[in-house]
């Protein structure tokens, strides 16, 4: 027996607002036909999934897709601008521009794997950590956080390659530690709102531990959010590896990653300015590829990252 | 309440009004069919439930409906002889604010809250007068910030809207609506968002502007009491349709539709032997997706699950005296007793 | 009076944070591999030239005691010698910030004009192709190496269709490509914040208030919509502040532009770290003035903010 008491002034029921009810449809879209669909339907994202795998795989089979060594000059053939041989031109000593790109893109893309994989095995656990024990802990990390934030990646990468000097393995750190304050706030974040129910559903279940209630909420919760972080910020990682690459703080010539090729080749732009176009042209793309993969996961897994 | 005018013109006619929305579910009839009539110096109480399109009705004809919804339009609307649903942009710019006025239904977030309310009603005045000097249009806002009883008026003219009292800010929405003295004032649940007893002073206010300036209101609400107390006439609207239509008085003291009832018998009695109201079972149905037939049939207390209530949709007829109208295929059947005996079978299962 | 007080207040907050920076700074020195005083004594320098370049340097001396030398040097206004020219950290700094700010500022500007001008574009031709081209060029304005852009830049404008200088600070004109280049990915950032600050104001009730009033739409959208919806947009500006400083950098690089940022790069390659230690230090205070000029700013703009005293 329902026995609502009506307030005083007579109303009844509510329904949603007919106003807000037009603002429903795109939610409920969504949620039909599952997350890979939204994916797919999400044209950028399609785009950028596919300048990923073109570049992933150019990277992985270099060796068979190019008849030309990266590191193998020939100096009668300087700077030669894109032909039926050199698709892409040669660079200042003769070597093929094509060749060098596709076998850069292994240490572009490995720098920025590696260095966003450090970023998430330090900065996740220390998010949980600092939200859910609060007090000191949290003040100091989040203070912590909060500069190295406000200083950006390629600003704290730049004072850590000072520090650790020249080449592959510290660019991969510095780059790896710049990264770690976004996903110290993203695990806070889920840690703080996961706090109530953890503390709830632990008195409510006798027997399993915080610590495991905690663990299966966040499986649930946070890894969604964890992987379009991780998309968006290799992106981030590779712009900052190629930049200090270009400043030669990074990958050390005659190595050809793709910063690197940018500052050799900046020597050229009055003769030959595809020899730094091309390079920047890579990075560009796979940064873009990124970019809108990252975001049409985003749209897909968890719209409410999306901020204003 | 007024007296009806006498003039023959009516100050709005609605004829045949329908309102359609493309959301992601569909397309969605938020107003069907509606047409109601309005007199100079009258008000019209129009009352429904959420989502029963009374306020998309008149959203509609100032054309201040969301654009993202891409609506469609369909019917007539006459205010002052003329279709406002024909109207140029332009000129329909030219209505709002100086021939209809709208008392917009949250105080709190209806103004600006980086602009000084003084200068926003001052803006209310510039859109129709760009002749005269900013001190003047300055005097008259707080002539008319006075009017609706802010004290103080100088000094609350140079304040910040959160600085306001939400009673406070709803006077301020009527002073903006009154600067242009319009002929017709929409007041869209004008009252909702107050505590009770703001509710009344702001009524009084209403009441005092209509008698001093015989304007026309349109007062929306879903709160019964309010319209016995100012409606001189009566519009009910279910799920985009005007279920039943006429003479205030003659609505409140003979419902002729299963749903007006209804409404009327979730009022607290004021013989207080029962303190437990119910409200019609059921909710409102979603506007994409109405019953077949008559749209109240799923929670009427008269249909019985009769044929005709499921498949055909009832026309609005006069019932009961002129001008009386009800959509309903049995309002025969409400005869008095009947009346009594459907309120008190809900009480009696409270 | 509550304006002072808040100031103070940010200061001591301020000189803590500083003081949390100079310490990292000297503990920098202890962690980095190899050894600073060689270094500056150069490889072919002997033993007892490199100690007594440590020792002079107070590279000896435990990390508290360096902190206080560094402290004490400050108030002097001294922040050490470069190793590579051997000039006063403070006289080659004070030669070349005003070319950083100035390529700070025309790039912010920049970024705000034309940031402001697509998002409200593409917040008000919303559903057509100019949002669709806007979205599409705000993607790619933040996946663009800066780097690459000056050096496409360059080779557009400068080489190909000589309008303006190549590199350097010579001409009046120089600016143009340099603050084009760090301001594309703010103008990227804050179209993205615009447009979205944009949309969500323009379906808020006071909008259809103005509307309703009889007002014309240019003043619904520009007077109300817009004054709203560029709240927001000044803290962006605040917490991009950082990417610009490292546009800045590169940038600086790319064009030869005089700034500290040509600077922080060169003493990083060349290990001359009296240098890098001074810039950060200058850059740490750069960070602190914006974020209270942004802290400041949204009280300007927002009414219904007060300053926390």
């Amino acid at each position: 027996m329902d026995n609502t008491r009506a307030d005083s002034s007579g109303s009844v029921a509510h329904a949603p607002n007919t106003m807000q009810m037009m603002s429903m449809g795109s939610a409920s879209r969504r949620r039909r036909g599952g997350r890979w669909r939204t994916f797919l339907r999400n044209r950028a994202a399609v785009v950028g999934l596919v300048i990923l795998v073109v570049f992933i795989l150019a990277a992985i089979l270099a060796p068979l897709l190019t008849p030309y060594n990266p590191s193998q000059q020939d100096l009668a053939m300087v700077l030669q601008p894109p032909s039926a041989a050199h698709w892409l031109g040669t660079d200042g000593s003769g070597r093929d521009l094509l060749a060098r790109i596709m076998f850069g893109g292994q240490y572009t893309l490995i720098i920025g794997l590696l260095a966003v994989t450090l970023a998430v095995l330090v900065g996740v656990p220390l998010g949980l950590i600092s939200g859910y024990l609060g007090g000191w802990c949290d003040m100091i990390i989040q203070r912590v956080t909060d500069i190295m934030l406000s200083f950006n990646t390629f600003l704290l990468a730049l004072a850590l390659v000072a520090v650790l000097g020249v080449g592959p393995t510290s660019v991969i750190i510095a780059v790896g530690i710049g990264v770690i304050p976004q996903f110290i706030r993203l695990t806070r974040g889920v840690a703080l709102s996961l706090k109530q129910r953890v503390y709830i559903e632990a008195a409510e279940s006798f027997g399993a531990s915080r610590a495991s209630i905690l663990w299966r909420h966040l499986l649930r919760n946070a890894v969604s959010s964890i992987i379009v972080y991780a998309t968006l910020n290799i992106g981030v990682a590779i712009l900052v590896a190629a930049g200090l690459g270009f400043l030669g703080l990074g990958v050390q010539p005659p190595a050809a990653e793709w910063g690197t090729m940018l500052s050799e080749g900046s020597q050229y732009i009055f003769s030959a300015p595809y020899v730094s176009a091309f390079p920047g042209l890579a990075v560009f793309l796979v940064v873009l590829g990124f970019n809108l993969a990252g975001d049409g996961l985003r749209d897909a897994l968890d719209p409410n990252l999306r901020r204003g | 309440m007024t007296s009806a005018s006498n003039t023959s013109e009516p100050l709005l006619s609605l004829k045949n009004l329908s309102v359609q929305f493309r959301t992601g579910s569909g397309v969605v009839r938020a107003v069907d069919d509606v047409s109601y009539e309005l007199n100079p110096g009258e008000t019209l109480g129009v009352v429904g439930e959420s989502g029963s399109g009374k306020s998309v009705t008149v959203m509609s004809l100032m054309r201040l409906l969301p654009e993202a919804s891409r609506p469609t339009v369909t019917g007539e609307a006459l205010f002052g002889g003329r279709d406002l649903l024909t109207l140029s942009n332009r000129e329909l710019r030219a209505v709002r604010g100086s021939g209809i006025a709208l008392v917009p239904q949250d105080p709190m977030t209806c103004l600006d809250p980086v602009f000084k309310v003084g200068k926003q009603i001052v803006e209310a005045l510039r859109a129709h007068d760009q002749k005269s000097r900013y001190s003047a249009l300055r005097t008259r806002a707080i002539e008319l910030l006075e009017m609706v009883g802010i004290s103080q008026p100088e000094r609350r003219f140079d304040q910040y809207p959160h600085q306001f009292s939400g009673g406070m800010r709803q006077r301020a929405m009527i002073a903006m609506a009154m600067a242009n003295k319009p002929k017709l004032l929409i007041a869209d649940e004008p009252t909702t968002a107050l505590d009770v007893t703001i509710q009344a002073q702001i009524l009084e206010l209403l009441k005092e502007m209509q008698r001093e300036m015989s304007i026309g209101i349109v007062l929306i609400t879903h709160d019964l009491r309010l319209v016995s107390e100012m409606a001189d006439k009566v519009v009910v609207m279910y799920a985009g349709h005007v279920v039943e239509r006429g003479d205030g008085r003659t609505v409140f003291d003979n419902p002729q539709h299963p749903y007006t009832l209804g409404l009327m018998s979730s009022l607290p009695q004021a013989s207080g032997s029962d303190r437990w109201l119910r409200p019609i079972p059921g909710n409102p149905p979603s506007l994409a997706n109405t019953p077949s037939g008559c749209p109240f049939h799923p929670r009427c207390a008269l249909a019985n699950d009769r044929a005709e209530c499921r498949t055909s949709l009832p026309v609005l007829r006069a019932v009961a005296g002129a001008d009386h109208r009800s959509a309903c295929h049995f309002t025969d059947e409400l005869t008095p007793q009947k009346q009594a005996e459907l309120t008190s079978a809900r009480r009696a299962t409270a | 009076m509550r304006f002072a007080k808040y100031l103070g207040k940010r200061l001591i907050i301020s000189l803590i944070t500083l003081v949390g920076v100079v310490l990292v700074l000297v503990l920098m020195t202890k962690l980095i591999p190899g050894d600073p005083a060689r270094v500056i004594a150069g490889l072919n320098a002997s033993d007892q030239e490199v100690a007594r370049i440590r020792q002079s340097m107070g590279l000896d001396q435990p990390v508290l005691i360096q902190f206080g030398h560094f402290i004490l040097n400050l108030l002097h206004g001294n922040l050490g010698t470069s190793a590579r020219t051997g000039n006063p950290v403070v006289g080659e700094i004070a030669t070349r910030l005003p070319f950083t700010l100035e390529l700070a500022i025309c790039g912010t500007l920049i970024g705000i004009v034309f940031g402001v001008l697509l998002g409200v574009l593409a917040a008000v031709r919303k559903g057509t192709w100019v949002e669709s081209v806007v979205s599409a060029l705000g993607v790619m304005g933040i996946s663009m190496p800066v780097y690459w852009l000056g050096l496409l830049l360059i080779i557009l404008f400068a080489v190909q269709l000589k309008w303006l200088p190549v590199a350097g600070a010579s001409t009046v004109n120089s600016i143009v490509l340099p603050a084009v280049a760090v301001g594309v990915s703010l103008v990227a950032v804050i179209s993205r914040v615009t447009n979205s600050s944009m949309i969500d104001v323009l379906g808020q009730d006071y909008v259809r208030s103005v509307r309703a009033k009889g007002s014309p739409e240019r003043v619904a959208v520009f007077t109300h919509a817009l004054r709203n919806a560029l709240i927001p947009v000044i803290t962006v500006v605040g917490l991009e502040f950082g990417t610009l400083l490292g546009g800045a950098v590169l940038t600086e690089t790319v064009f030869g532009w005089p700034g500290i940022g040509q600077l922080a790069v060169t003493s990083i390659q060349a290990r001359d770290y009296p240098m890098v230690q001074g810039i950060v230090f200058v850059f740490a205070i750069m960070f602190i003035i914006v974020n209270i000029i942004t802290d400041v700013m949204y009280t300007v703009v927002d009414p219904r903010v007060k300053l926390h005293g």
